[in-house]
């Protein structure tokens, strides 16, 4: 439960920097003095405090009064950095949250008030006092997202992620660690990422991952020439490799650290002869473990230490008691004893305030879920537009210069505050770990209240939409009231769409998405998905158009949400697309399938694209009210292709159209080619070879007769068209009829049944029949069916199994221009 | 309850010879019986119901039917529990394909759904035509030599 003190985090210090005011009047002595505080604050915080309290001085001189309100905040966020990091937070919470007051009156949202709340969240953190902490460093996040100030998003999630650690979860101080790394990369989130996360996996006991998370800080930190963390990051693998049990290399790793430069520093160097400490008791040397806890207490009263020191206070009592020095050994028993018992007061008393914010701590858990798709989200952008790339990247760099110096020069001191900061805010974690056991069942509550009331909602929706459909079913059902329970039918599937969306959206941010990839036929996938937009674009003078000439006909992927893709994409370019035409285009090529839907709408502005991918956003509030919709679609489709590893793009143009693109990975042989065109059978897909779907015309009076015939036959793949009498067989027929499937009285008989032939067409080569008759057939049906030509005579009742297979016979042994074998044979 | 079914069509001069389908629904909630009652009779699918589980395990036990369509949660004896006291019959009513019918749309009940021992799930709002599909499906594929067509 208890974590270990002898493990140091590093925090990356970086505001970004704005000059503040810089094309007002400002006094050239501020800007100096700003610069000053900002250059010295690592390395010589009392100093900085100087400097800072100067800026406010010089700030005075500023006419303006905003303008001068604000420098003087810029100056005073420096001085409680300042005072924070000379281990002053109680003034460093009062300049810090007079200057924050000043700031969200004058500037609310700006950078300053960002940074503001991330030192207002460092000094709480120094506090104990973590759900302000949490709390600020929420705000702090919003403000630097709305800025698009992603480094300052990721430190944020790594400050979170450190309150984790803190708290003893590190799991999820894991999660917070990956997703800012994934948000941002540069080599100070990096080392700090690796060496915090190489940390947390030392706590999980999964030593061999902290070792390669340890050794890529390492190398990060000897290219930033970061002696200090060179040493910090020697130390922490050194404890690690104690802990786990191999000595040696512990060993080798203390003297490597003792070695290097950044041992200079007494409380680096302190620090490595408690991990040698630690070895040397492990090897039963009691002597040289006593003489390193000297080299490590050298200088510290066991009355003042911080809990940095318990683990060691901890070993001192053992080791000096075995050395039969027992009034030292009592002393650092008391020590121990001290900094626990200090631990539990300050855990009774953040206890309630805890329990209180635990569901602030449910927000925090549902934003993180959403960064990787901002993240990524970020990163179309950037692939568009190259030289804004490569104008962040030279930013970036002399970011980056500036922060390795800073971290270079300051390290060791900052490592002393942060220590002493950790201190108090560690003693909180057993309460936290409770708290996060809570959050578990809150989140579980959450997604249960969601399951519920989805199921409320659907319950009564589905009285509306099935009664609607009974009633439309019903013929005599016409006129005006049949328009007003198709209005109804409508409106309840408007009603239906927009609660899937929710939901959609609510489970992919409570439990995630999953994929379950299958061999899948492509081409009745997509076309079914295209039919289904078909009749309500067609109303609106809408043509789509579906191309899948360079589409395999079989890959592997998930057929339920490639449909939910497609369906979302096709319904988000019927909808916006008032005349002309949308094109469904798919082709499978390298290892990749791409669905592309273009239409001629009203496209989207240039400084809309990024918005449109987000959650219940459309490109503004009149568009909403003009579409309908929940402006969820979009976010859904790019939430399922990130699931499956793949994305969504879009190209637009205003008031000419747009094209949105899906892109995702096949697995290796995972498609057919796509020439094959025809008959697919694939004995590694599992799926049964299929003859080459036909269109089947159905006649039979009877309801569910002709549903059970339906399904039968369309069990093979074909298309049928059911009819339930002579007249509607009559409109259906046509020559792209392959097979007809007749009940001979349900058809009107032989004459009619001979009348549906001949208006199939097809001189010459008549359409074949198979016609149902009750029991044994008689010599005249035989006649009247010699005399249509091509007519199969079924005695019914028969078996599914039996139609299926005559279908297929039938099937193979026509020779018709509709047959594809015989297209290409032509 | 004052509502009044649809006119059913008319009988067909052939439908003594006709199949006949029988489904069970079982389903607490009185408007989805309706509604179900009411589409399986657009098409002629004979219907009986089950208001709760043990109501509709013992409509099971007196009669004879082709398909059970069960509600997935009911107070008591949920659906899934419905299916699994199904399956371990003794008799040849065990293999009788069930289909659950719900409005819940949690990861994993698919799976729970099958793993009871029932043949498929359908979502509500379960539209008409998908659900006279998945009945004539089920029943095909439990009798597909019997004369039906």
């Amino acid at each position: 439960m208890m974590r270990s003190a002898s493990l140091w985090l590093i925090l990356v210090w970086l505001a970004a920097w704005v000059s503040p005011a810089a094309a007002a009047a400002t006094p050239a002595q501020f800007t100096q003095a700003i610069d000053a505080a900002r250059g010295s604050m690592l390395s010589d915080p009392a100093q900085a405090h100087g400097f800072a309290r100067q800026a406010v001085a010089a700030a005075g001189a500023i006419a303006d009064p905003r303008e001068r309100q604000l420098a003087a905040s810029q100056g005073h966020w420096l001085e409680a950095e300042a005072l924070n990091r000379t281990g002053k937070p109680d003034e460093a919470r009062a300049v810090a949250t007079a200057a924050l007051r000043v700031v969200e009156q004058y500037d609310a949202g700006s950078t300053l008030n960002g940074d503001l709340l991330a030192t207002v969240g460092q000094i709480a953190r120094a506090k104990g006092d973590v759900v302000t902490a949490l709390s600020v460093y929420q705000k702090a996040f919003h403000i630097f997202e709305a800025q698009g100030q992603r480094r300052s998003q990721a430190k944020v999630l790594q400050y979170i992620g450190t309150l984790y650690f803190d708290a003893g979860d590190f799991e999820r101080m894991l999660k917070y660690y990956a997703d800012s790394a994934e948000l941002f990369d540069d080599p100070a989130i990096r080392v700090a990422a690796r060496n915090n996360q190489g940390d947390a996996l030392v706590e999980l006991k999964r030593y061999d991952e902290a070792f390669v998370q340890y050794r890529q800080a390492l190398t990060i930190a000897r290219t930033m020439e970061s002696e200090d963390l060179v040493t910090s990051i020697l130390t922490n693998m050194a404890s690690a490799y104690a802990r786990a049990g191999n000595l040696g290399a512990a060993q080798r790793l203390v003297a490597q650290g003792l070695a290097s430069p950044g041992a200079r520093d007494p409380d680096q160097a302190a620090f490595l002869h408690g991990v040698q400490a630690q070895i040397d008791w492990a090897r039963h040397n009691t002597a040289a473990a006593r003489a390193n806890l000297n080299l490590l207490f050298r200088g510290q009263d066991p009355k003042t230490t911080n809990y940095e020191y318990a683990d060691f206070h901890d070993l001192a009592g053992k080791v000096y008691a075995a050395a039969g020095d027992y009034p030292l050994a009592l002393a650092h028993v008391l020590a121990f004893q001290r900094l626990d018992d200090e631990r539990r007061a300050v855990m009774a008393s953040t206890n309630a305030a805890l329990m209180a914010a635990r569901f602030d701590l449910a927000n925090q858990e549902l934003k993180v879920s959403r960064i990787k798709a901002k993240k990524l989200e970020s990163d179309i952008a950037l692939q568009k537009s190259r030289d804004r790339y490569d104008r962040l990247a030279f930013m970036a760099l002399i970011g980056l210069l500036v922060i390795a110096g800073l971290v270079v020069i300051g390290l060791a001191k900052a490592l002393r505050a942060i220590r002493r900061s950790r201190n108090e805010v560690a003693r909180a974690n057993i309460t936290l770990q409770q708290t996060n056991e809570e959050l578990e069942r809150a989140l579980d509550a959450k997604t249960r209240f969601l399951a519920t009331t989805s199921h409320e909602i659907r319950t009564p929706l589905n009285g509306i939409l099935g009664m609607t459909q009974v009633l439309l079913s019903d013929q005599s059902v016409a006129g005006i009231v049949r328009e007003r329970v198709k209005t109804v039918y409508d409106a309840g599937t408007a009603m239906k769409s927009l609660v899937d969306d929710i939901l959609d959206v609510a489970k992919m941010e409570t439990s995630g998405v999953t994929v379950s990839p299958e061999p899948t036929r492509l081409h009745p996938l997509l076309n079914a998905v295209a039919d289904l937009w078909r009749s309500q674009a067609e109303k609106r003078g809408i043509r789509i158009r579906v191309d899948l000439t360079g589409c395999a006909q079989l890959a592997v992927c998930d057929p339920r949400l490639v449909r939910q893709i497609t369906f979302n994409l096709l319904s988000n370019a019927v909808k916006f697309t008032p005349a002309g035409e949308v094109r469904l285009l798919a082709t499978t090529a390298n290892g990749r399938l791409q669905i592309a839907v273009s239409d001629t709408g009203i496209g989207i502005a240039a400084e809309h694209l990024e918005l449109i991918f987000k959650s219940f956003q459309q490109v503004d509030n009149s568009t909403q009210r003009q579409y309908g919709g929940t402006g969820l679609g979009l976010a859904i489709c790019r939430n399922l292709a990130r699931a499956m590893g793949g994305d969504i793009e879009v190209i637009s143009q205003e008031g000419k159209g747009s094209t949105f693109s899906v892109v995702l990975p096949l697995p290796e042989d995972g498609v057919s080619s796509p020439e094959i065109a025809g008959p697919v059978s694939d004995a590694k897909s599992g799926l049964p070879p299929v003859v080459s779907p036909r269109t089947v015309l159905l006649i039979e009076t009877n309801a569910l007769s002709r549903n059970v015939m339906a399904k039968a036959i369309g069990a093979d793949g074909h298309e049928v068209v059911s009819c339930d009498s002579a007249e509607t067989a009559a409109a259906a027929a046509s020559s792209g009829v392959a097979l007809i499937v007749a009940d001979v009285s349900s058809a009107g008989g032989w004459e009619a049944l001979a009348t549906l032939v001949e208006r199939c067409g097809r001189t010459g080569n008549p359409v074949p029949v198979l016609a149902l008759v009750q029991g044994p057939a008689d010599e005249d049906a035989q006649a009247a069916a010699d005399r249509i030509g091509g007519v199969t005579i079924l005695c019914r009742p028969m078996s599914a199994a039996a139609l299926r297979s005559t279908v297929a016979a039938s099937m193979a042994a026509t020779d018709h221009p509709g047959n594809p074998s015989a297209r290409a044979a032509a | 309850m004052t509502y009044h079914s649809p006119t059913p069509p008319a009988p067909e001069a052939d439908d003594a010879q006709a199949i006949q389908i029988k489904a069970l629904y079982i389903e607490d909630d009185p408007i989805n019986r309706l509604v179900v009652k009411d589409m399986l009779g657009v098409v002629g699918i004979g219907y009986e119901e089950g208001v709760d589980g043990p109501d509709g395990i013992a409509k099971l036990e007196h009669d004879e039917f082709d398909i059970v369509l069960v509600d997935l949660r009911m107070p008591g004896i949920d659906g899934l529990e419905v299916t699994r006291r199904i399956r371990a019959r003794s008799d040849s009513k065990a293999t009788i394909p069930i289909v659950v019918i719900t409005a819940d749309t949690g990861a994993g009940i698919k799976q729970a759904c099958v793993d009871a021992g029932a043949q498929d799930m359908l979502l509500k709002p379960v539209a008409m035509q998908p659900l006279i599909d998945a009945i004539c499906f089920q029943v095909l594929e439990a009798n597909p030599d019997m004369d039906m067509i």
